[in-house]
């Protein structure tokens, strides 16, 4: 019993690896729709063991290992001037923290695998689709249940396969497979910066368990004063560095500026993968991997304040470059990626459970508002673009009504999910201990501006796709039961997901959430202490900000016709639909010079090594060619040669021995 | 008892014989019983030559040799007659593919 109690949550990931196997290997010769029902209550039973583990790990105040583990690593360590073998285990452990990814994780992946039975019908890979959604569940629960970086490290790696093999789903056109090799691509730039950090890591702390080096901080830290147990001091350079690398690997698996530009992209792959992965789930790894170190960013705060800046200019460029888009999925993807800047935002001020609030709310929204697209996609035979929707509200009246329950809640209008969270995190960034006052005040104020936008820009999305006259030539007809009860579900969720996590000023006690995580993921001490009013008034002003976004975005289409799309024909729309030109400025400055080196390589290998190597061969060749004359293919000609020889041999014998 | 160099003389002829044989005759049967022919000048060189030292080992090289002759007239006449099979002559000049 005790040995089920410490093992049990470890089958979250098995299960569904288990279903990847099977269905990869027996899939083919499945009927539709066998593979997604086995896929998905794989996955509900992964949910089960998360409901589980979390009623396991709440009232507990350190986190549950599993016992089931195996050296998996080879590690030295030096202990005291000797070389000591310290093998690294394989193993996981289950926190309040991790407790709440695997329920996102499992509770939305099972929502989109149920979805998706009903998107992918009459897909030729039907059971492949399904089997790499398995697939990714597993990896991404190794993910976060991971005791240690190198075993984070496979889930990393896994969800980053998961993620190319889905972008890349219909590899048949080019277009595709290329949006899923940049993902690959650019998420290995990442993937390199977060080896080097957990080399350095292991540099500094001997180990590479994430428990035992957040622990090791000690529960207080006071700034520039403390030495920490290890001897690693506030703000040192190792840790700053260790720190920045982390947050470069995550900055590459959550789409974060400079390595932001996969994501649009990714949205090459079926709808259900990018509101599973590129929206609720795989892209958050980053946001979690820095609230998971929490202990080495609370002592970082120069990393930190990075951490808060980039997430704070990923969020304007991200909304800046929603606005002007055409494609119905592309909207929702900056908006992903300007969403992902907020969480960066949270977890880089100190806030972490502010950051894994808003995972879980705009796991919600976001999955909410892509599974939509996708039922308007669906049920519009593949149209994307915009300005072919329009009037949909009477022809897809469910999809219309969640759509609108998740463009209130990511806009943030009271009370429902993105309302909250998104109060948490510009609060935070308005009291953050690290970079200063004024660069907090700077980043809220920035925080503030994209709230306005991220208002304006999905009232656009919404009044694009639902309001006005229909516009396209299809024949529009709402999704089987099997796609809207999901949606409804997240709607649920959207709405009233904003709960665990109410402000400070509705009582001491009413953030749920924040008590929850204060033992896996404690905020970062020295956050300013705002009176409540000023709490009040900030909550106002993100709330007017939102309202206006919204109002100043029905203005604009009113002003300029729902078939122009606001903005398109403007210098504004243009750099913002081609995304203020990040791809084009990699282009030049990254592109062009490797292939003008590579260009200059091939001429070098060309021109000089293989014409080097030709003349040694051909010089070879004729030498061998002038000799091979003697062989004349006269054996007559041998024999004399031969007697000849032989002749004079025994002739220089005589002649020696009369001689 | 005949002299040694009667011996040594006969041999020579015979291997002169062998000689300009193998070297003016055409096929390939005539070309190698002419290189048998010198084989055996170079066999009774060496037992007349045995013989006037009184010893014995060159006269059992000869054995030697004469065994290894006929292995040698087993694979060298197979090889003839692969090559006839192949080609419609044993004319060495015409079988010249090795040529370089």
């Amino acid at each position: 019993m005790d040995f089920l109690n410490h093992n049990l949550f470890a089958l979250m990931p098995v299960l569904p690896l288990l279903g990847w196997l099977v269905l990869i290997v027996w899939g083919k010769n499945m009927k539709e729709p066998t593979p997604g029902i086995i896929a998905s209550s794989l996955v509900f039973l992964s949910f089960v063991l998360a409901i589980v583990g979390f009623v396991q790990v709440s009232p507990m105040k350190e986190p549950l290992l599993n016992t089931l583990r195996w050296d998996f690593l080879p590690m030295w360590v030096l202990e005291k001037g000797q070389l000591v073998s310290k093998p690294l285990q394989f193993g996981f452990a289950l926190d309040h923290l991790s407790s709440i990814m695997t329920l996102i994780i499992t509770g939305i992946g099972f929502l989109i695998h149920v979805f998706a039975i009903g998107y992918m019908q009459h897909d030729k890979g039907f059971s492949r689709f399904f089997a790499y959604l398995n697939f990714f569940i597993g990896m991404m629960l190794i993910l976060v249940l991971a005791d240690s970086y190198p075993v984070l490290f496979i889930g990393w790696e896994g969800v980053g396969v998961a993620s190319y093999l889905l972008i890349g789903f219909w590899y048949t056109d080019r277009k595709n497979s290329d949006a899923a090799r940049k993902a690959f691509i650019v998420n290995r730039i990442g993937d390199a910066f977060l080896m080097l950090g957990m080399f350095l890591l292991f540099m500094t702390f001997q180990t590479l368990n994430i428990h035992e080096i957040n622990s090791s901080f000690g529960s207080v830290v006071i700034p520039n004063v403390t030495t920490i147990s290890t001897g690693i001091a506030y703000g040192s350079p190792p840790l700053e560095l260790a720190a920045l690398f982390l947050l470069l690997g995550a900055a590459g698996k959550s789409a974060q500026l400079p390595l932001s530009t996969w994501l649009p992209d990714a949205m090459a792959g079926p709808t259900p993968v990018s509101a599973l992965i590129h929206a609720a789930t795989m892209v958050t790894a980053g946001v979690y991997l820095v609230a998971r170190s929490h202990g080495i960013f609370a002592n970082a705060p120069g990393a930190s304040s990075w951490v808060m800046w980039i997430g704070a200019l990923t969020a304007v460029y991200g909304a800046l470059s929603a606005i002007a888009q055409t494609d119905i999925k592309k909207i929702l993807a900056y908006s992903t990626v300007s969403q992902l800047g907020y969480m960066f935002i949270a977890v880089g001020s100190g806030a972490y459970w502010v950051g894994i609030f808003h995972v879980a709310t705009h796991a919600f929204f976001k999955a909410l508002l892509f599974l939509s697209s996708g039922s308007v996609i669906h049920a519009l035979d593949g149209e994307q673009d915009v300005r072919q929707m329009g009037g949909l509200r009477e022809k897809l009246p469910t999809t219309h009504i969640v759509s609108l329950i998740g463009t209130l809640a990511i806009a943030g209008i009271i009370p429902l999910a993105g309302f909250f969270s998104k109060d948490a995190i510009l609060s935070s960034a308005f009291t953050s201990p690290f970079g200063g006052e004024f660069s907090g005040y700077l980043i809220w104020a920035i925080g503030l501006i994209v709230a306005f936008l991220t208002a304006g820009y999905m009232w656009r999305w919404y009044t694009l796709v639902f309001l006005g006259t229909y516009r396209g030539h299809a024949h529009p007809h709402e999704s089987s039961s099997v796609m809207t009860i999901p949606l409804w579900i997240l709607a649920g969720l959207s709405v009233v997901g904003g709960f665990i996590g109410l402000p400070h000023f509705l009582g001491k006690n009413v953030n749920w959430l924040e008590h929850f995580l204060e033992e896996a993921a404690p905020n970062a001490i020295g956050f300013r202490e705002i009176p409540i009013w000023g709490e009040a008034i900030l909550i106002a002003l993100a709330l007017a900000a939102a309202i206006g976004g919204i109002l100043f975005s029905r203005w604009i289409i009113a002003r300029d016709g729902a078939k122009s799309a606001g903005w398109i024909a403007t210098p504004f729309g243009n750099a913002s639909r081609k995304a203020l030109f990040l791809d084009q400025t990699y282009d030049v400055a990254v592109s062009a010079p490797a292939k003008f080196v590579s260009e200059q390589l091939e001429l070098a290998d060309t021109h000089g090594l293989d014409r080097g190597i030709g003349a040694i061969a051909n010089g070879t060749v004729e030498a061998g060619a002038s000799l091979s004359v003697w062989q004349s293919g006269f054996v007559r000609a041998y024999a004399v040669a031969v007697l000849l020889g032989t002749a004079i041999l025994v002739g220089y014998l005589a002649l020696r021995s009369f001689a | 008892m005949v002299e040694t160099q009667y011996y040594i003389a006969l041999a020579a002829i015979l291997f002169s014989i062998g000689a300009v044989g193998f070297l003016t005759r055409r096929s390939a049967i005539q070309m190698f019983l002419c290189v048998e022919l010198m084989l055996n000048a170079a066999n009774l060189a060496l037992v007349a030559f045995s013989r006037a030292w009184g010893d014995l080992i060159a006269q059992s090289a000869v054995f030697i040799i004469l065994t290894l002759a006929a292995a040698e007239v087993a694979i060298g006449l197979g090889i003839i007659v692969a090559i006839f099979k192949k080609r419609p002559t044993t004319n060495v000049d015409v079988l010249s593919s090795l040529k370089g």
